[in-house]
């Protein structure tokens, strides 16, 4: 009998693939474990992000807690209101930034606004506009430094010159660091 | 004859059909490690749904609300209508409610109670009001100012004044709620 001649196409058909086969397996799993790498790493980031957004978060509410607590105390004292709620205009035209700091032991940004039905222009207090005036800022320079955040109120202002109850706003923010 | 192999998915095209006697691994995941890589595809979806629902909420603002609802309410009902005739019916926007309540056609500079407590209180609300809220006030037996619809919102924020004059009494209800 004539013998075959061994070339590549009388190899076993299984070989060639076997060997390609154990490659690509390899592949497979170095690319998992990449891609089990990656995910591994996304996951930490997430919880330590999540952590450190979680700690801001906490931050950020104990500030406008302390604001909503200012407010209520800002609206209730004495020293600036005619009765609760009801902030004494000729009180507020002698308030300075030293007495906020006193009373609520730190500087606060506070705006108040006497709302205007005739008209659109509001006008700043002081000693020479008063009484023709409805906007009162306490501690203005305070108000455009750093991160300062609050809450703004309905409340009503006392005009202790003619004795009537004018409607208002108060703006009052806190700084934080 | 062929048989399915695979994990999962059998006829996917992850879980190809193979031939009985190709002894070789397939090409591409296996069933195992598909199946691991789904559940490592949930876990990090659900941490990033996590994420992402920590800043849901964030700087809740239920309590600001409750105190901004009541403080509307009770300065809009102390404030000065500019109405200087018969104080005890019309100098204060509460004077007005009580006169709008139990003596409608008694006016104030000419406007009937029942009328001017209306405009009163949409023009005092107006001018404090956010944007973005919207207002009920309900007073007396059945008299509304804003929009009825806030009954029936879920989410609001309610501020009660219970006021008493002689024998008269009246009950006033602020409803706020996001538009």
């Amino acid at each position: 009998m004539k013998q075959k001649h061994l070339s590549g196409q009388g190899r076993p058909q299984a070989e060639k693939p076997r060997g390609l086969s154990g490659q690509f397996g390899m592949m497979e799993y170095i690319i998992f474990a990449l891609f089990m790498l990656i995910i591994v790493v996304a996951i930490v980031f997430f919880l330590f992000g999540w952590e450190f957004g979680a700690a801001q978060r906490e931050g950020l509410d104990q500030a406008y807690s302390k604001s909503l607590s200012l407010i209520s105390r800002f609206t209730h004292s004495g020293f600036f209101t005619e009765k609760d709620n009801m902030l004494d205009d000729s009180k507020l035209m002698v308030t300075k930034c030293e007495d906020i700091e006193a009373v609520f032991g730190e500087k606060l940004c506070i705006n108040i606004t006497s709302v205007l039905f005739v008209g659109d222009e509001s006008r700043s207090c002081s000693l020479s506009s008063y009484p023709n005036c409805n906007q009162w800022v306490i501690c203005g320079d305070f108000c455009g430094q750093g991160n300062l955040l609050g809450y703004d109120v309905p409340v009503n202002i006392y005009r202790r010159v003619d004795g009537t109850t004018e409607l208002g706003i108060l703006d009052l923010r806190i700084g934080v660091s | 004859m062929r048989k399915k192999t695979g994990f999962i998915g059998q006829t996917s095209g992850l879980g190809r059909q193979k031939h009985p006697t190709a002894h070789h691994k397939q090409v591409g995941f296996s069933g195992q490690t598909t199946l691991i890589a789904i559940l490592l595809m949930m876990l990090v979806f659900g941490v990033v749904v996590v994420f992402l629902s920590s800043f849901v909420g964030f700087r809740s603002q239920e309590d600001y609300l409750n105190l901004y609802t009541s403080n509307a309410l009770i300065s809009i009902l102390r404030t000065d209508t500019g109405y200087t005739n018969f104080p005890e019916n019309c100098r204060r926007i509460v004077d007005v409610l009580f006169c709008s309540e139990f003596t409608p056609s008694f006016r104030c500079g000419g406007t009937e109670c029942n009328t001017l407590a209306g405009i009163l209180v949409e023009t005092h609300v107006s001018k404090i009001l956010k944007p973005q809220l919207d207002y009920l006030l309900k007073y007396g037996e059945d008299k509304t100012v804003g929009n009825p619809g806030l009954e029936m919102e879920r989410v609001r924020w309610i501020a009660n004044e219970d006021l008493r004059r002689g024998n008269q009494r009246l009950y006033i209800t602020l409803i706020t709620a996001e538009k």
